[in-house]
């Protein structure tokens, strides 16, 4: 491919693409912005004329330089043994807007003649048809949408177009109109009776409702599939509502919990407080044994008497009388109070015997008080762990629930009773249409081998039903062959689909195959048996959606290389590592546009085994140009 | 409460002084303890009591030097704080005649208070919780709990002298 003064290429550039046996690869590296998106479009838009790009197509510099430049695409590639080169030009006009001002194709023959194709674009449809291309020319990071719910008409118009299945549904078509053109044709010919005529007319109609029937039947099954599209995507927002209600109950429920346990700490932090505040005894449990050990020697010396000896010497000196019987007189009783004193003073007594039982009752309590702490310090622990908790499950809670949680399931419920009921009806439709349209098929059959034995006795007549009979055999012999050809292409599209996403995915086990029902639908069985593609990550589908193009690719032996912007931008490693390994054996030529960091090193090696040419883009940030650098494969 | 500011060295003290006071440049740490409802002790008279436990646990007797009054004897609990009090003049002196002398006794506590305030302050953790948590883990003498909340410091016990 040659490219000049396209987008940020300024100036004439080109690459070109591999194709040996064992070399098929080229890959086109470049940092985000250098310039691969810009080339990948260049190949879309030199053999389509769409670019799908945003902005001018004319490089900037030279649209500076000159306002009336122009930028032009050529590419060279093998078709069917002959050389084609391909090249587009865009203008810049005097008021700033891009022209398009010529598009040509010219054909190199085996005798090297050039000539130049007068309809190139219609050439390019024939070649690789408009429609089939993003099967083969695609953005890696879009191609997801392919597989995902509710896209099962892009799959099949997928596979429609890439097995040129329309060219023989257009000849099916084709030949049963010219039948029915022949049909009126014999109608009116000479020598026809009235009753044959009325034979005719009849088939004619029959073989109009048939056809009729059969585009209502298009219609309808493509209803039932868009559908069915719509039911996927309204039961995944069902499901998900319920698991966000359950999450909300759950959450609900931590709240609750939280509220509890929070008022519980308030109350223990209070009781912890007062408990300290309380609780210096267990600091001096040494001074408080100290202490009541003097106290007791003190006790035992008789230097303090006990609260009992002095209760009785004051019993004696009330009664005044000893406890031997005799009377105390004054001297006896003077002698007493001054031993009761002498020991201690009255007051002293009091204090010390009250200090001696509280010291000993604050000696249980530092035990006490001691115990408490410990145990509201657990507790604490434990009320502190289980918020922890709670707060990280509701946080987790509120990332899973995200923003938007004011779905009404209702109105969802009431959507999906909707399809539910249009769906039911265009099954209902359609079940009457394949049985009508059996039923008519059969019935023109029937009148057609009628029509075979009817004689008609003019030269004119009889030419008229011959080529009548022709017309229609044709157009039944091609009918049941698109029918052949559509059942066997779809079961091998889908062997070959199975095969190589299981050789891609990094999670055989977790699928166990990959269906392509009747309308089309790509249906992935988990290992539980269940429809496992809405639970696909979008990795997961882009691969999926790779595997029915390599595999659609292989199955119709379609020559058209596979070009594919971003790749692997959403793989891990593992899917990358496999893709780099088969995808390589599965088609004859292959184009990647890469960023620096798509590609981890060990698959890379995987893959430059096939590589024969290899490019990097660099950009300069100070002119805004990329320039193509070669490197070694 | 009056403000009270005077030199103790050289005065007496009464028998019945039922007065106690701490040392003037600390007052603010006794109330930053033992004021409000934010603070980690209910009372400044309960902080003070655990002050002089604290500093009779660590041996820290210190002379208040300026004073300031800041309690009544009778105000001090008379079944928890007031033998506490009783038990270690009695243990500091070794004669039990000392609980009838006021004066005595209360020097004795705030002078333990004096020094055991300083170890005190050490276990402010900037929060109420935190401090009190502090505390606990300074009365039972270890590390109770691994801290859930990281900002939760426990009490380092022993505590590094070096510098009072």
């Amino acid at each position: 491919m040659r490219i000049s003064d396209f987008r940020q290429y300024r100036g004439e550039h080109s690459l070109s693409f591999s194709f040996a046996q064992d070399k098929s690869v080229t890959v086109v590296t470049g940092k985000n912005g250098a310039g691969k998106t810009a080339l990948f479009y260049a190949l879309n838009w030199v053999l389509y004329g769409d670019a799908d790009l945003h902005g001018s197509l004319v490089n900037k510099g030279a649209a500076q330089a000159n306002p009336l430049s122009k930028a032009w695409v050529q590419l060279e590639f093998f078709d069917d043994s002959y050389e084609w080169v391909a090249r587009r030009e865009v203008q810049r006009t005097i008021t700033g807007q891009e022209r398009e001002t010529s598009f040509s194709l010219n054909r190199l023959d085996a005798e090297g003649r050039i000539r130049q194709v007068p309809n190139p674009q219609e050439a390019i449809d024939t070649i690789l048809p408009a429609d089939a291309r993003r099967y083969f020319f695609f953005d890696g990071e879009r191609i997801d949408e392919l597989t995902r719910p509710g896209h099962e008409s892009q799959v099949r118009e997928a596979a429609r177009s890439v097995l040129n299945l329309k060219v023989f549904e257009r000849t099916v078509e084709h030949l049963s109109a010219v039948a029915r053109d022949y049909g009126r044709q014999l109608k009116a010919a000479e020598g026809v009776t009235d009753e044959q005529r009325r034979m005719l007319e009849r088939t004619e109609a029959t073989a109009a409702t048939v056809a009729e029937n059969e585009a209502q039947l298009v219609d309808v099954r493509e209803r039932v599939a868009i559908l069915q599209g719509k039911l996927d995507a309204v039961n995944q927002q069902l499901d998900d509502l319920k698991e966000i209600r359950a999450l909300q109950a759950r959450d609900q429920a931590l709240r609750l919990r939280k509220a509890t346990l929070s008022a519980e700490l308030t109350k223990l932090r209070a009781n912890l407080r007062t408990t300290v505040s309380r609780s210096a005894s267990i600091l001096a449990t040494d001074a408080i044994g100290e202490a009541l050990r003097i106290l007791e020697a003190k006790r035992v010396k008789g230097e303090i008497p006990s609260g009992l000896r002095q209760q009785f010497v004051d019993d004696l000196l009330r009664d005044g009388i000893c406890i031997c019987g005799r009377h105390i007189d004054d001297d006896a009783r003077m002698e007493l109070a001054v031993r009761r004193q002498s020991a201690a003073s009255t007051v002293l007594v009091d204090r010390v015997l009250v200090a001696n039982a509280d010291m000993t009752g604050l000696q249980a309590r530092a035990e006490s008080a001691e115990g408490s702490i410990r145990t509201l310090l657990a507790r604490r622990k434990e009320l502190d762990d289980e918020l922890l908790d709670i707060e990280r499950e509701s946080e987790a809670i509120a990332q899973q629930r995200g923003s938007e949680f004011s779905k009404d399931v209702t109105k969802l419920e009431e959507e999906r009773r909707l399809y539910v009921d249009r769906q039911r009806d265009a099954l209902l439709l359609q079940g009457r249409l394949e049985a009508d349209l059996k039923r008519d098929r059969a019935q023109l059959g029937l009148l057609q081998e009628k029509v075979k034995k009817v004689t008609i006795n003019t030269t004119i007549g009889a030419a008229a039903k011959r080529r009548y009979e022709l017309a229609s055999a044709a157009a039944r012999a091609a009918y049941e062959m698109l029918a052949l050809l559509n059942t066997d292409m779809r079961s091998r599209i889908q062997q070959e689909t199975d095969r190589i996403f299981k050789t891609f995915v990094w999670k055989d086990r977790q699928f166990q195959a990959v269906s392509l029902t009747d309308d089309y639908r790509l249906e992935v069985a988990d290992r539980f048996d269940a429809d496992g593609r809405s639970g696909l990550s979008a990795g997961e589908r882009q691969v999926l959606s790779l595997s029915f193009i390599a595999g659609m690719s292989k199955v119709t032996g379609q020559d058209a290389p596979l070009v594919i912007d971003t790749p692997f931008g959403r793989l891990s490693e593992t899917p990358v590592a496999n893709i780099a390994a088969e995808l390589p054996t599965i088609t004859r030529q292959l184009v990647l546009f890469v960023t620096d960091r798509e590609i981890d090193d060990a698959s890379m090696a995987v893959l430059s085994r096939r590589i024969g040419k290899s490019y990097v883009l660099d950009f300069d940030d100070e002119t805004g140009q990329t320039t193509i650098r070669e490197v070694a494969a | 409460m009056t403000a009270e500011s005077e030199e103790v060295t050289g005065r007496g003290r009464s028998a019945d002084d039922d007065r106690f006071y701490v040392a003037f440049s600390k007052h603010a740490l006794f109330q930053a303890f033992g004021t409000g409802d934010e603070s980690p002790i209910e009372s400044l008279t309960e902080t003070f009591v655990l002050a002089a436990a604290v500093g009779w646990a660590n041996q820290l007797r210190m002379p208040l030097g300026k004073r300031q009054h800041v309690g009544f004897l009778r105000t001090i609990d008379a079944k928890i704080g007031l033998p506490l009090l009783q038990a270690i003049a009695i243990a500091e002196t070794g004669d039990p005649g000392v609980v009838a002398d006021q004066g005595a006794m209360l020097t004795i506590a705030e002078e333990y208070a004096n020094g055991g305030i300083d170890l005190l302050a050490t276990l402010d953790r900037g929060s109420q919780d935190r401090t009190v948590i502090a505390i606990a883990g300074m009365l039972l003498g270890d590390v109770p709990m691994e801290p859930t909340d990281p900002t939760v410091v426990l009490a380092d016990i022993p505590v590094d002298l070096s510098d009072l």
